[in-house]
């Protein structure tokens, strides 16, 4: 097959010194990303898992004013801020609905809360019962640090040099392209194989992992990119971006408009049914709930394609639709399509259950690539050039980062069966069971730190992940009396959060008792082999080539380099 | 396999570069951006893919600074784009 033209000698080399060095900074925060991202595709499905009051039918007559007014009826809500309201779906089978409530002493304060359609029963959200899924769902974004929004600016920078080392990655891996792809090969030297591995995979995720890394950075960093324009180009007025983004926020309300009984919600949602149909009410959201200026967004979508989503806006008196300041599904002009088209992008909301599927089988197939990288930067290191004293290096961040990644497994089963175990009643059981996962995340960590074999701390995890896993869905029957074959026909989203957990249970032991191998000898670099690093036949790496070697020679070291790169 | 050290620049040279590639970077993007959309008419569109295009832009900029091999050069080039940006849209 015919090689590519790649880049020259130094550019090379360069380029390829820069990708392992923003490969190595940026990999553990990008495995913990994309490993627990792949998890929070399933985010709503794993809280109908977690928590049983979510397990309700759907049923189709559902009554939007009576979920608002019960809420109200709570929380008092001040409806001249927006308040959202998602309608049930077969994902999350419930109201959610997010409010502001003006409190005493005249402050706004935003509340969340989950209303059950049949029996309107309501769940706080700022104080909930359960967190698996959204603990994941955080954790993908390092939401967990305290400093407000740290944690989104980091892994909007980790998913910045993440872009940088695809781009990068690419380059250097040019040349080879085409010759490598189909060298996928799990034999010889285990350079070889983790480079085979590393950029054969890259190559088959490229263009997924493109996508997130440009989706990924501009919800982490889209402050860095609004914010000069915003003082530059409008002279610090945020509310003119919006209207650019979305021309609902142009509209106005009179917060001393009269009461007035404007149509229902229920009645206007029929009207747009009516309007668009084979199309679904995401959500609604109210501004002047009750007043007579009071108007109605809603967020309607046929989940059919990456346009297919549209905003109506629309007089609740009348039940006229604002054509000027809606998006028109399938007709939106390009600039109100970028944003959803990133946010679908993004969580995957454009192609169904099966789409879904495919992603989390792209981010675990990165997440190999992210753990390949690793160790090609550490085997290729792992040879007398280098002074025992860095190979000792190599080998802890190797350890540490293969201890921290592969115990993610046996800690999100952890997690599970901690959801399952705390009492359901008990005070503040969320924060018991975050607890319980970020302790037992850092025990499985330092464990992991005593075994010198990597090939023993992927076995070990496996074995540990694997058992755990097999318990989840009977702690789920034992807890909530929901077993497979039954929620199966109840809520199908619950049994395959268990099935789930039994196929990676089973995987994984049959991975560890059937397949690997575990190498008999340690990785820890021997204090013997000192002596073979400064022998004096291995010149020192840094110093100058006697001789500028030959043109032929040139073009023999350099494709030496590239077939071990 | 690991790069070679003769090619590799070293110290401060190293380390000016890497500032090039993240703050340089930012800023030229920036300002690419921002006088793109002030010298058109409709100024949406541009704000808008800027939303994917910024970060685009800001790698390839890294990327050139990498393959460029004196940082002084990949310095003049974006503090270049940064004038260009700045005159074009005070203009």
């Amino acid at each position: 097959m015919k090689k590519l033209k790649g880049l020259g000698n130094r550019t090379y080399n360069a380029l390829f010194h820069t990708h392992t060095v923003a490969g190595i900074v940026i990999s553990f925060g990008l495995f913990v990303i994309f490993y627990a991202g792949a998890y929070a595709l399933f985010r709503h499905e794993i809280i109908q898992w977690e928590n049983p009051d979510m397990r309700q039918e759907v049923n189709a007559d559902l009554d939007l004013d009576a979920a608002l007014a019960k809420v109200d009826g709570v929380y008092e809500l001040d409806y001249s801020q927006n308040t959202n309201l998602r309608l049930p779906t077969e994902e999350s089978p419930v109201f959610t609905v997010y409010g502001a409530q003006r409190k005493a002493d005249s402050t706004i304060e935003r509340m969340a809360a989950y209303v059950s359609p049949d029996d309107m029963h309501i769940q706080d959200l700022n104080e909930p019962k359960t967190t698996v899924g959204d603990t994941i769902y955080v954790l993908h974004y390092f939401g967990q640090i305290p400093v407000p929004r740290l944690g989104l600016f980091l892994s909007g920078f980790v998913a910045l040099f993440f872009l940088f080392a695809i781009v990068s990655g690419v380059m250097i891996h040019w040349r080879n392209l085409l010759t490598k792809f189909y060298a996928f090969v799990k034999e010889g030297k285990w350079k070889t194989i983790w480079t085979n591995a590393h950029t054969v995979l890259g190559v088959i995720g490229l263009p997924f992992q493109l996508a997130y890394a440009v989706t990924g950075a501009f919800f982490g960093l889209l402050t860095l990119v609004l914010l000069p324009t915003v003082f530059l180009m409008y002279d610090g007025d945020t509310e003119k971006v919006f209207e650019k983004v979305n021309p609902a926020s142009a509209l106005t309300i009179d917060e001393h408009a009269p009461a007035y009984e404007h149509l229902s919600l229920n009645v206007l949602a029929a009207q747009i049914k009516e309007a668009y149909p084979g199309f679904h009410v995401n959500r609604v959201s109210v501004r002047n709930y009750g007043k007579e200026d009071a108007l109605a967004f809603w967020n309607i979508d046929d989940h059919k394609g990456i346009f297919s989503s549209g905003n109506l806006a629309m007089r609740m008196k009348d039940g006229v639709v604002l054509e000027e300041y809606s998006l028109i599904p399938n007709k939106r002009s390009y600039s109100y399509g970028v944003v959803d088209f990133i946010t679908k992008l993004h969580f995957a909301t454009f192609g169904g259950g099966l789409l879904k599927i495919l992603y989390f089988v792209l981010a675990m197939i990165t997440c190999f690539m992210i753990i390949s990288g690793v160790l090609i930067w550490r085997t290729a290191r792992d040879n007398p050039r280098y002074t025992f004293k860095q190979r000792l290096f190599h080998h802890r961040v190797t350890k540490w980062y293969l201890a921290i990644c592969l115990s993610m497994f046996p800690a999100f089963a952890l997690i599970f069966l901690a959801n399952k175990i705390v009492p359901m009643d008990m005070v503040g059981r969320a924060s018991t069971v975050n607890t319980i996962f970020f302790l037992g995340w850092l025990a499985l960590t330092l464990v992991g730190l005593a075994w010198n074999r990597y090939s023993a701390q992927n076995r070990n995890y496996l074995l540990l992940g694997g058992m755990l896993s097999l318990f989840v869905p009977v702690a789920n029957g034992i807890a909530t009396g929901g077993w497979v074959w039954e929620t199966w026909q109840t809520s199908p989203s619950v049994a395959y959060i268990d099935l789930f957990w039994f196929f990676s249970g089973i995987t994984a032991l049959v991975l560890v008792f059937f397949v690997l191998k575990v190498k008999p000898d340690s990785d820890k670099p021997q204090e013997g082999q000192i002596e073979e690093a400064s022998a004096p036949t291995n010149a020192p790496v840094r110093k100058k080539l006697p001789h500028k070697p030959k043109p032929a020679m040139v073009k023999y070291s350099r494709l030496r380099g590239n077939t071990s790169s | 396999m690991p790069a070679k050290a003769k090619y590799l620049s070293s110290g401060w040279v190293q380390f000016s570069k890497l500032m090039a590639a993240i703050f340089g970077c930012y800023i030229a993007s920036t300002m690419l951006h921002i006088s793109f959309a002030k010298s058109v008419v409709d100024d949406t569109p541009v704000l808008l893919t800027s939303a994917y295009s910024f970060f685009l832009v800001w790698v390839g900029l890294m990327i050139m600074v990498y393959m460029i091999k004196r940082a002084w050069i990949s310095w003049a080039i974006l503090a270049g784009i940064t004038l260009i940006g700045t005159g074009l849209m005070i203009l």
